[in-house]
């Protein structure tokens, strides 16, 4: 991310708040802090990729929160990118959504689900956007089942 | 580990209490094969002995039953797992205690104790794929857009 330099002009003639932003275009850093200061980030994820550069997800985009060690992964049809936040924090953020906790390591996006199947040697298996496929827990498919209702019941 | 140590603690308990009923619907009025108590010296000593043993056989059973919450362990294998711990150990226990006469008796009640866990995999294994064949309709009419149809297209040159 993009060093930012915050410089306070006082002036009495102004009734309301200008802010007023410089940089060389307008690219995701300069998205990102106009949400901010709008606050327009309740449904986006700021996210990094691979080559470290700062990015906006907007929630209907993700597939799967997932985490690997100390490392929380955020993937989508798009690609795969990192974020700074724990799965408990963003599962608070994306439960009024139609994100479920599929096991302690992912939450899915049951919008991106294709389909479930349950093989043989007895594993919950969801296919999902894009060609990707992942695991639920066996103790997790009652709160697919409560969200799946849950969004029957809106429409 | 504290839901290990409860169930492994009503384990102890069932599996005293099974095994003297058992006992006495299998001997009559004695709990204790009279070879074992020959073994032991005493019959006292060999209630207690026996009544022990399948407690700890009964705590064993039911304290691995934790292994059935193993989130990404599968099913097939987890019952697999749970019927080598009840099963490897009975051999020896019915040999000691003289619960099976013969090697052939033992041989057959292992066989019951397998056919019975694979009869409640399959149980389970039905209820599953029955809960996942709902799931999927629930999907398709929550999220009627997320069904995908694959179709196979020539391209002709």
């Amino acid at each position: 991310m993009k060093k930012i330099k915050i410089l306070f002009t006082e002036d009495t003639s102004l009734k309301d708040i200008e802010v007023v932003i410089k940089a060389s275009g307008r690219d995701e850093d300069v998205a990102a802090l106009i949400d901010r200061i709008t606050g327009n980030t309740k449904d986006m994820l700021t996210v990094t990729d691979a080559d470290g550069k700062m990015l906006r997800i907007d929630f209907k985009d993700i597939v799967i929160v997932s985490v690997s060690g100390k490392q929380v992964e955020v993937v989508t049809e798009a690609g795969r990118y990192q974020i700074r936040q724990t799965l408990q924090s963003l599962e608070e953020r994306l439960e009024a959504k139609n994100f479920v906790r599929i096991s302690r390591y992912e939450i899915v996006n049951l919008e991106k689900v294709v389909r479930y199947d349950f093989s043989l040697v007895g594993t919950v298996r969801l296919e999902l956007a894009n060609g990707l496929e992942t695991w639920a827990s066996r103790r997790n498919i009652p709160m697919i089942r409560k969200k799946l209702t849950e969004r029957r019941e809106q429409l | 580990m504290k839901k290990v140590f409860k169930l492994a603690g009503m384990g102890f308990l069932l599996g005293m209490a099974i095994c003297n009923v058992i006992c006495l619907l299998c001997g009559g009025a004695d709990l204790v094969d009279s070879e074992l108590v020959e073994k032991i010296g005493s019959e006292e000593k060999a209630i207690l002995i026996q009544m022990l043993l399948a407690g700890i056989y009964g705590a064993v059973n039911m304290g691995t039953t934790v292994l059935y919450d193993a989130e990404r362990m599968p099913l097939a294998l987890v019952s697999f797992i749970h019927c080598m711990i009840c099963i490897v150990p009975f051999i020896p226990l019915s040999v000691f205690l003289g619960w099976t006469d013969n090697l052939k008796t033992t041989l057959i009640i292992t066989s019951i104790q397998i056919a019975a866990y694979f009869m409640i995999w399959l149980i389970i294994y039905m209820l599953y794929r029955k809960e996942i064949n709902k799931l999927n309709e629930m999907q398709k009419q929550a999220f009627p857009h997320s069904e995908t149809e694959v179709t196979d297209e020539k391209i002709r040159a």
